[in-house]
């Protein structure tokens, strides 16, 4: 069990480091799209062959990665949205219970699959060599496309980490100061 | 057994989200559930599963479109942690503070100019109430008025622009966010409108409900009152109105504004918390205990660099909680229609024998009932694409041209998901005001406070619904 809990907050470290990846394409989003729209409407020179087209790509690159890096780690912040109605009545050992089985038989089975699928997906367009649907865009689709791979990854391993939590804390074995992260309260 | 499967599947999506467990995996673990059984009872083949891929690139990771999303919630968390949202209403109760009911005033003012604020119902009634509650209680206006105004004014958010909700039903139904945008912009100021009024009217008549400010709050004089003018009200609506005029006048797309408006609240928070107090210039506190919570000077970059963090973690948490959502939608409506659940819907719609009034009548009806136990994310990204057949289907003759039904329906809906967020017993936005709110504010007070505001917002919708040019002038004005 100590093991458990170990693998669970490592994953959980990889998770939050991961997010920070994610936090830092929403501030490059932001800074691609003021430029954007400084060059095109301000007549500001672009610099570094830096085409709209180019920056236009690369803003749902950024916001994919924004979106895929952090999923997982929205999980293990207890931000993803329950409907409360009957969870509120519900005991702590029965919460522990729904956040266990939820794990094994819907998250982690749709994060197996998800990646399963992802994987031909991306090697596809590797094996092609998938360029930008518009000429100037940025090339080495298979790079965003991976994205797709990283999100059912996290999400997965997001789930396996919450899964060992709940069994901790059916077990009597979960430190109370990690309770509010498994089953949010 | 095969022809009920699809309605089998959304049974077993209702229990299992009453389960409690997250919503974005219950829709993704009942969308793969069903692919099974769909393949067990021979209605679906494993070869299906291969277009998820790329439904979810298509439809998600290459929309240039939903880029607006996470930079819309950053402007409004930037403006909300930094301290910008809570000038701005304090010196809209100092400005408003001759008029009846000023304060209640100043909440709905607040709601409607700052209705970016995540855009999320449960966060943008919580922030309201944090900050405006405590100071109406102090100056004893009565709970019911209190409580009303403030969860009828957090929930403008989803209608007025920049609403978050718009975007994403303009990107399900293949039509322009501008003009979806346009089109709420007249019935969130009707909305407005009528809650104003109704707290002029209801103070003016009987002023114990909302007694006035204490005499020695906030500045005296034309230059302290301007310079209060000038550093908390002027800056950021001047924002918020350029990024809205920029995309409704067609000047800058959704995601060029809101790009735009995130920098410009991150550099506004410079100043705030900065710039203009190492000028001396602070905000007008009107809640006494405030007044010592400043920061040291030495600590401000220290405190702009730690809101700037936490704006940022939560812009990522909220995206990722949206699109969590959207990612296990896809697996589920896409299922759902391999299934032969739209031919179901329809089906069942036709069956039904309704016209189009009847059939709008049942979207809202359920929209309505949804809006109990549901935010407006699940709802719209899963009723939205079940319904898409039926509503491709409306035709409401001269009542309201065919092209712009969609936008006319998708404000319908807004406009239909706030009342049903603020109706008692089970409106959720109740609840999360009765979880912040202070000791002392009872549910009961705040079922009837609210009463007056979901009259007021039957009243807009039904004007909405007799008469479109509510909506759709503005639009058709512009773009015409």
């Amino acid at each position: 069990m100590t093991f458990a809990l170990r693998l669970s907050r490592s994953i959980d470290r990889l998770l939050t480091l991961v997010a920070k990846l994610g936090g830092v394409c929403v501030v490059l989003l932001i800074l691609a799209v003021c430029y954007d729209v400084v060059t095109r409407y301000f007549g500001v020179p672009k610099v570094l062959g830096l085409t709209s087209t180019i920056l236009q790509e690369a803003q749902f690159w950024l916001h994919s990665f924004a979106i895929v890096l952090c999923i997982g780690y929205a999980y293990i912040r207890q931000r993803h949205v329950r409907i409360d109605l009957i969870r509120e009545q519900l005991s702590v050992r029965a919460r522990y219970w729904i956040e266990a089985i939820g794990c094994a038989v819907m998250l982690i089975p749709y994060a197996i699959l998800g990646a399963w699928l992802s994987y031909p997906y991306v090697a596809r367009s590797f094996a092609l060599g998938e360029t930008s649907r518009s000429q100037n865009g940025i090339d080495n689709v298979w790079i965003l496309k991976s994205g797709l791979l990283a999100l059912f990854v996290l999400i997965g391993l997001a789930g396996l980490s919450v899964f060992l939590k709940a069994v901790a804390g059916l077990a009597g074995r979960l430190p109370e100061d990690m309770r509010a992260e498994t089953i949010d309260g | 057994m095969a022809d009920y499967l699809p309605a089998l599947m959304f049974a077993a999506l209702a229990i299992l989200l009453f389960s409690g467990f997250p919503v974005a995996w219950v829709l993704g673990g009942v969308g793969l559930a069903f692919g099974v059984i769909g393949i067990l009872a021979g209605e679906f083949m494993f070869v299906q599963f291969s277009t998820l891929p790329s439904r979810i690139y298509g439809g998600i990771l290459e929309s240039l479109i939903l880029t607006a999303v996470p930079t819309f919630v950053f402007m409004g968390m930037m403006l909300e942690k930094s301290g910008i949202a809570r000038d701005l209403l304090n010196c809209l109760t100092v400005l408003l503070r001759r008029v009846p009911g000023g304060l209640a005033l100043a909440v709905t003012a607040m709601g409607t100019v700052l209705a970016a604020t995540t855009g999320i119902i449960g966060a943008s009634v919580v922030m309201m109430t944090l900050l405006a509650l405590p100071v109406m209680m102090d100056r004893r206006y009565s709970p019911e008025l209190a409580t009303g105004t403030i969860a009828a004014s957090g929930c403008l958010g989803i209608l007025i622009p920049p609403s978050i909700m718009l975007v994403i039903m303009a990107d399900l139904l293949s039509r322009s966010v501008g003009t979806l945008f346009m089109a709420a912009v007249m019935p969130g100021l009707l909305l407005a409108g009528l809650y104003a009024l109704y707290i002029v009217v209801r103070c003016g008549l009987n002023p114990a409900l909302a007694p006035p400010l204490a005499a020695d709050v906030g500045p005296r004089g034309v230059w302290p009152m301007a310079r209060m003018v000038l550093r908390s009200f002027i800056p950021p609506v001047i924002l918020i109105f350029m990024v809205l005029g920029s995309i409704i006048f067609g000047l800058a797309t959704p995601t060029e504004a809101a790009g735009v408006g995130a920098f410009g609240a991150t550099v506004l928070a410079v100043l705030n918390i900065v710039v203009l107090p190492a000028m001396g210039i602070h905000g007008v506190e009107i809640d006494p205990g405030a007044q010592a919570a400043r920061t040291p000077p030495g600590a401000r970059w220290r405190h702009f660099r730690q809101t700037f963090a936490e704006v940022i973690d939560n812009t990522i948490l909220t995206n990722a909680m949206i699109f969590g959502i959207f990612i296990g939608a896809t697996l589920f409506s896409y299922i759902f229609r391999a299934l032969g659940g739209d031919g179901m819907i329809i089906g069942f719609v036709d069956a039904l024998g309704l016209g189009s009034w009847g059939l709008l009548t049942l979207i809202l009806a359920l929209v309505f009932v949804l809006g109990f136990f549901f935010d407006w994310i699940e709802i719209t990204l899963i009723v939205l694409p079940v319904f898409a057949p039926v509503i491709a289907q409306l035709d409401f003759g001269d009542h309201v041209a065919a092209r712009d039904v969609v936008y006319w329906l998708a404000i319908l809906i807004a406009m239909n998901l706030q009342t049903s967020f603020l109706t008692p017993p089970f409106g959720f936005a109740l609840f999360f005001l009765k979880a912040v709110a202070p000791e002392g504010v009872r549910l009961q007070q705040i079922y009837r406070g609210i009463i007056p505001f979901v009259l007021l917002q039957l009243l807009a919708l039904a004007l909405v619904v007799a008469f479109p040019a509510i909506a759709l002038w503005l639009p058709r004005g512009l773009l015409d």
